[in-house]
């Protein structure tokens, strides 16, 4: 049956280019993966074209693999690397593939984060990887986790509750994703777009409502610091081993981290190019509620996993309420001034008010424009909390089809050839170290015969100049004296056709 | 080091450091100035493991 999110033209594409001889099984997977890509995040059919050459050149190989846990402890899928070329492995030791549907999911979801790294893995392509180092990144582990979930899984009304999807890797992590799409004040979709494509195509997402010289100067500066704790956060969350310093980083992080997500959906208000309107003040609603709901949640579930003490969650927690203050107040203001938009009939009154809104200072100076409005912080969080909210990213979420996806995994699982993914890097390392004998060798005997050419060429040479230096003519010929003659001696000296 | 570089801010040892976005670290000295420190400092090294890249894209 026809999935109703599926483009025709897309299949042929994926049929010609995606060959079963390449990855067996994984085919139809493979089909349906790029199908709900193109469809959630509306890529266009030049860019899916683009999208599955690259992943074709690059993917050589997709399997079930054991031993990645020596590779990596903390992962059940990768994506390993290896001169140019992409092997997804997915984990068949972890002990939670049952037979469960919601387990098969977990895999076909664990699959998804993998083809969409390798997607962007090379060429101008390349993700939101560290580009001097070609280095993975936990922006775009957490991307990629992000977008992965919502073309695998069905929303819930409990997601909708906390604004997010839970995931299923990175899960104390994947929270900034949401944020950071929110303090943008765009769509997550939007968001995850640009990110599972390259660095360049993120930034302009975020800055969909900025110019570029705003976020250059006002903007990415608050990211800069929000990635580099994100780093830190990661390596607290999911480091090798454990260390006495990492209670103090893991609260100095998140502090961090909730801090600038506030200062970017500050500075993204004040410089907004959008004008005030009903809507963007039903958006801004929507995402304060969204910044605040995620940020208690997330502090709340690292909180109980790390066991740390009320009195350091606290600490955390009052930190980022000081630092959402601005944002609160920009918020409110905007939403205030929406409220009496009916009244205001003066086009530079309500241009002065805009202005004084975006900055957050507005109610602060409320008599001068009739307004009566509370002022302390109660009357604002209410203002924010009893206004209408929009989202328009989950009011008809996809229904992806997920029972035929559930069936192959469980083929696959069932008929899976196991390999030792060491081992078989190992081999892959082997043959690289024959190839550079082999190459080595090649080297040698090339420099050899070239040795060999070049005395026989030389001695050709040397020879033509010697039978040039004595060429006798036969009339020079003269008989010798003792009666023999030239001809003889040349017989003698076996010479003679030559001469 | 210009303050909008600093990321994270951290006191070992009753040390006083700083991590960049670019993750120099660098610790206060005298007169409130910053240093960067020698990577053999054991403190630098000991924060080293917070400035790791995730491994699921490794190169072999």
């Amino acid at each position: 049956m026809k999935k109703n999110y599926y483009n025709e033209e897309l299949e042929k594409m994926l049929n010609r280019y995606i060959k079963e001889e390449k990855y067996g099984g994984f085919k139809p997977l493979l089909n349906e993966i790029f199908q709900r890509r193109a469809y959630e995040f509306q890529f266009n059919e030049k860019q899916m074209k683009k999208q599955i050459k690259n992943f074709v050149r690059r993917t050589e190989k997709i399997g079930f693999g054991k031993n990645i846990k020596k590779i990596n402890r903390n992962t059940n899928a990768c994506l390993r690397r290896f001169k140019g070329k992409g092997y997804i492995w997915l984990n068949c030791e972890a002990n939670k593939y049952k037979a469960n549907d919601i387990d098969w999911l977990i895999l076909y979801e664990e699959l998804t984060h993998e083809v969409y790294h390798a997607i962007a893995y090379g060429g101008k392509c390349i993700g939101l990887y560290n580009i001097k180092t070609e280095n993975g990144t936990i922006e775009d582990e957490i991307i990629n986790e992000t977008a992965a979930i919502r073309t695998s899984f069905l929303r819930t009304s409990k997601d909708n509750e906390n604004f997010r999807k839970e995931t299923n890797g990175y899960s104390e992590m994947t929270f900034v994703a949401n944020l950071l799409a929110a303090s943008f004040g765009i769509e997550e979709r939007e968001l995850l777009k640009g990110g599972i494509q390259n660095r360049k195509e993120f930034e302009k997402a975020c800055q969909k409502y900025l110019s570029k010289e705003d976020y250059e100067n006002d903007v990415s500066f608050h990211y800069d610091i929000l990635k580099g704790n994100l780093d830190f956060l990661y390596n607290v969350l999911y480091g090798e081993e454990e260390n006495e310093m990492d209670l103090q980083v893991l609260k100095e992080s998140l502090t961090e981290i909730y801090s600038q997500i506030y200062e970017i959906a500050s500075v993204n208000v004040t410089k907004s190019t959008r004008e005030i309107t009903q809507e963007y003040a039903e958006e801004l609603a929507y995402h304060f509620q969204k910044i605040c709901t995620i940020m208690t949640k997330s502090l709340k579930d690292i909180g109980k996993r790390f066991l740390l003490r009320e009195s350091t969650v606290n600490e955390i927690f009052e930190k980022a309420v000081e630092n959402s203050l601005g944002y609160l107040y920009k918020v409110s203001d905007v939403i205030a001034l929406t409220n009496r938009e009916s009244q205001i009939k003066n086009p530079a009154v309500w241009e002065e008010m805009s202005k004084l809104a975006k900055q957050g200072e507005l109610i602060e100076n409320a008599e001068k424009f009739g307004m009566e409005v509370g002022k302390n912080l109660t009357s604002r969080y209410k203002l924010i909390q009893y206004h209408k909210k929009t989202n328009h990213e989950f009011e008809n979420p996809t229904q992806w089809d997920n029972q035929d996806v559930m069936e192959i995994i469980e083929q696959l699982w069932n008929e899976r050839e196991v390999i030792d993914v060491a081992e078989f890097e190992q081999k892959l390392r082997d043959k690289t170290i024959r190839q550079k004998i082999k190459d080595y060798i090649m080297q040698f005997k090339n420099r050899n015969l070239k040795k060999l050419e070049d005395p026989k060429s030389k001695f050709k040479e040397l020879k033509n100049n010697l039978d040039e230096k004595y060429k006798v003519s036969p009339e020079n010929l003269k008989p010798m004296e003792n009666g023999k003659n030239t001809r003889k001696h040349s017989k003698e000296s076996g010479k003679e056709e030559k001469m | 080091m210009d303050k909008k570089e600093i990321a994270l801010q951290l006191e070992i040892n009753h040390r006083n450091f700083v991590i960049t976005v670019d993750k120099r670290v660098f610790e206060k000295v005298e007169n409130g100035k910053w240093q960067e420190c020698s990577k053999e400092d054991k403190d630098v090294q000991a924060l080293n493991k917070y400035l790791k890249p995730p491994k699921s894209l490794d190169i072999i």
